[in-house]
């Protein structure tokens, strides 16, 4: 009896939590800057709230794209580098701003040119498990 | 490439060692936005390719002046964000009276960067930009002499690498010459104005 209900409670649980840390982690300001004609690559921006536990963002993929892997901005010997991270933490109560010039999300082998208008199919995975799915709108980078 | 980057660095401490001699001795009131050199520095001779598959050479450079940026089109953020800062800079010269300016991307990544590549990259920017790049010997003669540094990965594992590189805005005066640095961050408005200061100071303007 006991046995059961603690497996019941258990399982609720398990179900339960991770959709509310799932609902705790927000987006906001997602954008992709619009490419050039023939461009292989392109980034997206946007910031992340995390009002629940500590987590971090470790994957991103878009049907846009072959491959889409978290960056970072080193500036170092007088050179600007793009550097892949496995993670991106995002603490309890804190907020991850992925802006140019700093983290990034890095597209790579672009299927399609990101026209200022579209729309760009997103999914982020946190290290809880729990995915984010939303739509990035393209924007026109060149002006300010 | 492993030797070549210590003597980059070093080429860049001796370059910023000598900006920071000229810019300590110049009595007259500089530009806000970067560095003007005390003695504009000759470009050594140079073969680049353009966007146009033409021959490129230190005396495209003669007449005029130009702004260059070193940079690769494969990349997605800071080369951007820096070509449309001069495409802003040259939409605020483009109303002044006899300032004949050129805007130049450098690429630093030949192996990718064909002229075909950066013709549609450059001119999404604005339809005037120019694209140059060659082989790394060449690039290496021009971009010593702009104290600008870069690294491509020796052996990348497939055509998605990246290249690091310095991010500065040079500006080449109208005797081919090296005459003024800016520093990231970039501000158009600035850059444009202490372009028009530099022209408006031209002996033969």
């Amino acid at each position: 009896m006991i046995t059961t209900r603690s497996f019941v409670m258990l399982a609720l649980a398990t179900t339960l939590l991770p959709a509310l840390c799932w609902a705790d982690v927000t987006v906001e300001d997602a954008w992709a800057r619009a490419t050039p004609p023939g461009a292989k690559t392109a980034a997206i921006y946007l910031t992340l709230n995390n009002g629940g536990e500590d987590t971090a963002l470790v994957a991103a993929s878009t049907s846009f794209a072959d491959k889409t892997e978290l960056h970072t901005h080193v500036h170092a010997d007088g050179m600007m580098r793009m550097e892949e991270v496995p993670a991106i933490d995002l603490p309890s109560g804190g907020t991850a701003v992925l802006k140019p010039h700093g983290d990034h999300l890095m597209l790579f082998g672009l299927r399609q040119g990101l026209e200022p208008g579209a729309t760009v199919d997103l999914e982020l995975t946190l290290e809880n498990g729990r995915q984010l799915k939303l739509d990035v709108p393209v924007r026109d980078g060149r002006k300010r | 490439m492993s030797t070549r980057i210590p003597l980059l660095l070093a080429a860049l401490g001796a370059f910023a060692l000598g900006l920071w001699f000229a810019f300590s001795l110049h009595p007259e009131p500089e530009p806000t936005g970067g560095y003007v050199l005390d003695q504009p520095r000759a470009l050594p001779a140079f073969e680049l390719v353009d966007e146009q598959g033409r021959t490129f050479s230190s005396e495209d450079f003669q007449g005029h002046w130009s702004v260059l940026y070193f940079g690769f089109t494969y990349c997605p953020d800071i080369c951007p964000n820096a070509l449309s800062v001069m495409a802003q800079v040259k939409g605020t010269l483009d109303d002044v009276d006899g300032l004949d300016d050129r805007y130049y991307l450098v690429s630093v990544d030949p192996d990718r960067d064909t002229p075909e590549r950066l013709a549609e990259y450059v001119t999404y920017f604005d339809p005037a930009f120019h694209g140059v790049t060659g082989d790394f010997a060449q690039l290496d003669l021009i971009t010593r002499a702009a104290g600008a540094v870069y690294k491509v990965p020796e052996a990348p594992e497939d055509e998605n690498y990246l290249v690091a590189h310095s991010s500065t805005l040079t500006v080449i005066d109208p005797e081919g010459r090296i005459h003024a640095i800016f520093t990231s961050p970039f501000d158009p408005r600035t850059i444009a104005r202490d372009l028009e200061r530099l022209d408006e100071g031209w002996p033969s303007s």
